[in-house]
């Protein structure tokens, strides 16, 4: 029986050496990247202005953040002007820094648990894991997407419950650009508006009655 | 014709128009305002009056409740989708909580680890191949496409209490369950209402935020009924290609 367990062993160490190495390291990385949104973001004693600074620490250092911008431009970043650019990037980064902050201020400190990995043919890693939200029938899957470009791990993308945040930030992106006969800069306005409500959220109001 | 979009040529909106898959758009919006506006005279009201009377533990309890009552539709669509295995788990599912868990209120089948399933003839056509269609917003009920549209008309065929109540010609039982259909729907709704006003709060467009939570969701449903979990299935919709675009933007 040892034989064979050793024999298995030498089998899975041989055939998959660098999957399982990277598999692992990807894991790590989201788990040090979730940890760190809970001790710096969700559970820090800091003000709302505290946490969007550590919280734009944390993300602009997970993600590569011209090819996240460009990406939710779909075809529209091709023929974007570079300073076009450069304003959408800002625009949305401040964005999501401030609607994840304000997401992660009420968030209830519910535990996140990783339970899977996996690196499609592509290359790039799904590292799976669950939020238990109480008085609810399930829990909450999140998948994060992580690339490996050149030995540098990066967030990609989050996918919760299928519905990947950077395809629904192009979708509905690229909607408000078709209408605006594909003005960047009008998009630039109207995401900066926006900023301005999100960035200071009106006290909150009290809960109602439950 | 009226209430269709017209078909952009820019490549840069021909991308975009493709990716929606709304070419009833005009008309689509004009129902989503209406149901926005529904939602804030009608179905708000009656939410805020549901959650002032309630607990969120007693709201859970009257979900898993109803839920149970369509569970024999799950088990029909688990058959038609010749998913033996999962008609097996839903109709334990069924049994284990109409007895032991009192009628439903509990889901004692979740904790003995037969996780909830719920299928609807929507899904089923999807996993027999048939396309979505484009999307369409019904009034009242929202986000939906011709396929799934078709499906939940087909639903009342599917439901093995349609007959229940039809055989016993009691109209009694054909009201008990409509009033249980009406209490579902307020339930569903209040359980997503927070996550609206969200999507709402934080949105530039939110008829396109909705389409596309809708249109991500529905496909990780069917996904999930076709069983592809991961690659080796079949590429899940989230891994969509990011080369194009962060290829050219290496840091």
């Amino acid at each position: 029986m040892k034989k064979l367990i050793f024999f298995v062993f030498c089998i899975l160490t041989c055939a998959f050496p660098a999957a399982a190495a990277d598999t692992t390291a990807a894991e790590a990385f989201s788990k040090k990247l979730a940890d760190d949104i809970m001790r710096d973001v969700v559970k820090a004693q800091t003000s709302l202005q505290q946490k969007q600074d550590a919280f734009r620490k944390i993300f602009l250092s997970a993600v590569n953040i011209k090819s996240t911008a460009r990406f939710t431009l779909g075809r529209y970043a091709r023929t974007a002007a570079p300073e076009q650019l450069q304003a959408y990037t800002d625009a949305l980064t401040n964005n999501i820094i401030y609607t994840w902050t304000e997401r992660f201020n009420n968030y209830a400190g519910e535990t996140i648990t990783f339970e899977s990995s996996r690196q499609s043919d592509s290359g790039d890693f799904y590292i799976t894991s669950k939020i238990d939200i109480p008085d609810t029938e399930n829990d909450v899957e999140i998948i994060w997407r992580i690339t490996d470009k050149k030995d540098v791990l990066k967030l990609a993308d989050l996918v919760v419950e299928g519905v990947s945040m950077l395809m629904s930030y192009r979708n509905e992106y690229t909607a408000v650009l078709q209408q605006n006969g594909g003005d960047v800069a009008a998009l630039v306005k109207q995401l900066n508006a926006k900023n301005e409500i999100l960035k200071n959220p009106a006290t909150k109001q009290a809960p109602a009655k439950q | 014709m009226p209430g269709c979009a017209t078909v952009p040529t820019d490549p840069a909106a021909l991308a975009a128009y493709r990716e929606a898959n709304d070419p009833l758009e005009p008309m689509n919006r004009k129902i989503f305002a209406f149901n926005m506006a529904a939602d804030k005279y009608a179905l708000r009201p009656v939410v805020k009056g549901y959650r002032y009377v309630t607990t969120p533990g007693f709201r859970l309890k009257v979900r898993t409740f109803l839920s149970n009552l369509k569970t024999p539709l799950t088990v029909v669509n688990d058959l038609l989708q010749l998913n033996f295995k999962n008609a097996g788990k839903d109709l334990s599912r069924f049994v284990i909580n109409s007895t032991i868990g009192f009628l439903g209120v509990f889901d004692v089948a979740d904790r003995m680890g037969i996780e909830p399933n719920t299928q609807g003839f929507g899904t089923t056509l999807a996993v027999w191949g048939v396309p979505s269609g484009p999307y369409l917003v019904l009034p009242f009920l929202g986000p939906s496409n011709i396929r799934d549209f078709t499906g939940s008309m087909a639903n009342v065929v599917f439901d093995p209490f349609t007959y229940i109540s039809y055989q016993n010609d009691n109209n009694d039982v054909t009201r008990a369950f409509l009033i249980g259909d009406v209490v579902e729907a307020v339930g569903a709704y209040e359980s997503i209402v927070d996550l609206l006003d969200e999507g709402q709060k934080t949105s530039l467009d939110f008829y396109a935020y909705m389409r596309s939570m809708f249109q991500q969701y529905r496909k990780k449903a069917i996904e999930n009924a076709k069983g592809i979990k991961t690659a080796e299935d079949s590429k899940p919709a989230y891994e969509f290609s990011l080369d194009e675009d962060f290829d050219e933007f290496d840091e």
